[in-house]
């Protein structure tokens, strides 16, 4: 039998009853016995089964003691077994509501984040200001981070109702349990928990979780879009095989900070102030009107000037969003034409495309494509900065 | 539909222009023979002449109004790839005059459109009669379709070679 409660519960009935059975045989016989019924000897089974023992029916034949023996052993037994189930039971379950427990089944349009960092509960923190429609409860974690610092997590109000896996986030076990074929983003971060040893992840080991994870996911969730940070900027050409669509370069850009800071009066505030959710301008990309697609950015930028006085146009994001989706539009736009030639030339420069690619301030007469974004830079209002 | 019949000299000039029939524009008895086993028809809007894939038996003459020409691409989808006017008097399936074979494009009619429609049949029966007319139509169905064959021998090379560069990365 499958269930172990049952088990114990179907156990404890035929030791009860069999045993009331031959006691009352045994008794019944005897001369001054006090078990004179079928009744009695299944009202003194249940009495001494359950350790009650009142003591107003008892057995007084030899056999009859000795099955009493068999009953009261495997009574304290049966209802150990009973006890112990029905207890971790509700243990588990609790621990589970603590710990974020996650029913895959359940999970949709849900923001996966894969790996823990140090500064984790910030990061989570700036991601909800930075964009206000991603909710705690959209948020799905996938780590092995110590229980300890998952209770930190859960401690914070606002980090309340983030729901977190447990499990290295590179084993496709542990993956497949936050359903990212579902979720509407996967970010994978450079993972920094101590591996079995004990010992913090070198930069290698670090991104290769990230790679392997992103190779993992692009099976899994083809077309859901993926952003990975790592640390060792030359490891970037293995996650553009995985079709990562936005990488992040978190030792690169710091350095790149510094040394232009060096360089340059004011500029790490001028980058600081952009990327900080808490000021009031910062970098964003925006869609295009549909009407502005085949045009010029000169006709872009004039339509900003003269329409949009909360946002700043400084450039154009070409082939943005999801390389899947991008691909497969550029594919469809390439293969429009009768002639071979043409044909053969579009193909090879689908295949040549970047994505996700910045040009600032783009000669005036760049033609806008389809698939492109406007970089913006953009005042927030009042109402979501106190929102945030 | 009963279009407006056009004059009969009107008629035989649109002919004297079609690319199809040019061997024959010096000799008004064969466009007179052609122009009277040619039906006049008339389609609105949006109507799809030809068909991608579909087979057809009808060659047709705009005489009025606008056609545009699509084809598909592997995935299905329709793009356009020519708009042909009546001043041009564009022959459109000419191939189906000759074997009943899939057409290779879809025509639409962009407005209200009249048509000079030669059908398989009726050209049959206009061979037999007129071998040595006949002759001059079927030369230049024929370097159409050899012209058409080189160009293929040409694109067949062209994805070789794509594919070979592509291999060899």
């Amino acid at each position: 039998m499958k269930n172990p409660l049952l088990t114990a519960l179907v156990f404890i009935v035929i030791v009860w009853f069999s045993t009331s059975f031959v006691v009352y045989y045994y008794e019944a016989a005897a001369k001054d016995h006090n078990i004179g019924s079928i009744e009695d000897a299944i009202w003194w089974g249940i009495v001494t089964l359950l350790t009650v023992g009142y003591g107003d029916k008892y057995p007084v034949t030899t056999e009859g003691r000795f099955y009493a023996g068999i009953l009261m052993v495997s009574g304290v037994c049966g209802i150990a077994i009973v006890t112990a189930k029905v207890s971790s039971f509700f243990l588990e379950r609790a621990l589970r509501e603590r710990r974020g427990f996650v029913d895959s089944n359940t999970l949709k349009n849900h923001f996966v984040i894969c790996g823990w960092k140090e500064g984790m509960l910030n990061f989570l923190i700036h991601l909800l200001d930075s964009n206000p429609n991603i909710k705690d409860t959209d948020l799905v974690l996938v780590n092995a981070a110590p229980d300890n610092e998952i209770d930190k997590l859960h401690d914070i109000p606002r980090l309340k109702n983030v729901r977190v896996i447990r499990g290295d986030h590179f084993m496709e076990v542990n993956l497949r349990r936050c359903a990212p074929e579902r979720a509407v983003k996967v970010l994978i971060l450079a993972d920094a928990t101590p591996g079995p040893n004990g010992q913090k992840p070198t930069i290698t080991e670090a991104d290769a979780r990230t790679i392997m994870t992103a190779m993992a996911l692009n099976t899994m969730a083809r077309g859901v879009p993926l952003t990975a940070e790592i640390i060792d900027s030359s490891m970037d050409q293995y996650l553009r095989l995985a079709h990562v669509n936005e990488i992040i370069y978190s030792r690169e850009v710091s350095r790149l900070l510094l040394a232009s800071a060096t360089g340059g009066v004011g500029i790490a505030n001028v980058y600081h102030e952009l990327l900080s959710p808490q000021h009031s301008s910062f970098v964003g990309t925006k869609a295009i009107p549909k009407q502005f697609l085949g045009k010029k950015y000169s006709d872009l930028s004039a339509h900003f000037a003269a329409n949009i006085t909360d946002q700043t146009l400084i450039g154009i994001l070409e082939n943005a969003g999801n390389s899947h989706a991008a691909k497969d539009a550029a594919l469809k736009r390439a293969q429009q034409t009768p002639n071979v030639a043409e044909l053969v030339k579009n193909l090879q420069s689908v295949k040549a495309l970047k994505f996700n690619n910045p040009i600032f301030n783009p000669e005036k007469d760049r033609v806008i494509e389809e698939g492109a974004l406007a970089i913006v830079i953009e005042q927030r209002k009042e109402a979501d900065s106190v929102a945030g | 539909m009963s279009p407006d019949k056009i004059a009969t000299a009107a008629k035989l000039d649109i002919l004297s222009h079609v690319g199809l029939f040019s061997g024959l524009k010096d000799i008004p008895e064969a466009l007179a023979a052609l122009s009277n086993i040619m039906k006049q028809e008339e389609f609105s809007a949006g109507k799809a002449l030809l068909t991608e894939g579909e087979v057809g038996a009808d060659f047709y003459i705009l005489i009025s109004g606008q056609v545009s020409v699509y084809k598909k691409t592997t995935e299905s989808d329709l793009y356009k790839v020519a708009i042909l006017t009546d001043k041009m008097t564009p022959g459109l399936g000419e191939a189906g005059l000759i074997e009943a074979e899939p057409r290779s494009a879809t025509i639409l009619c962009d407005n209200q459109c009249q048509f000079l429609v030669l059908n398989r049949e009726s050209f049959g029966k206009f061979c037999d009669q007129h071998p040595v007319w006949a002759i001059p139509i079927l030369k230049k169905i024929a370097v159409q379709l050899i012209t058409r064959l080189g160009q293929s021998s040409r694109d067949v090379l062209l994805l070789h070679k794509a594919l070979m560069n592509e291999i060899r990365g």
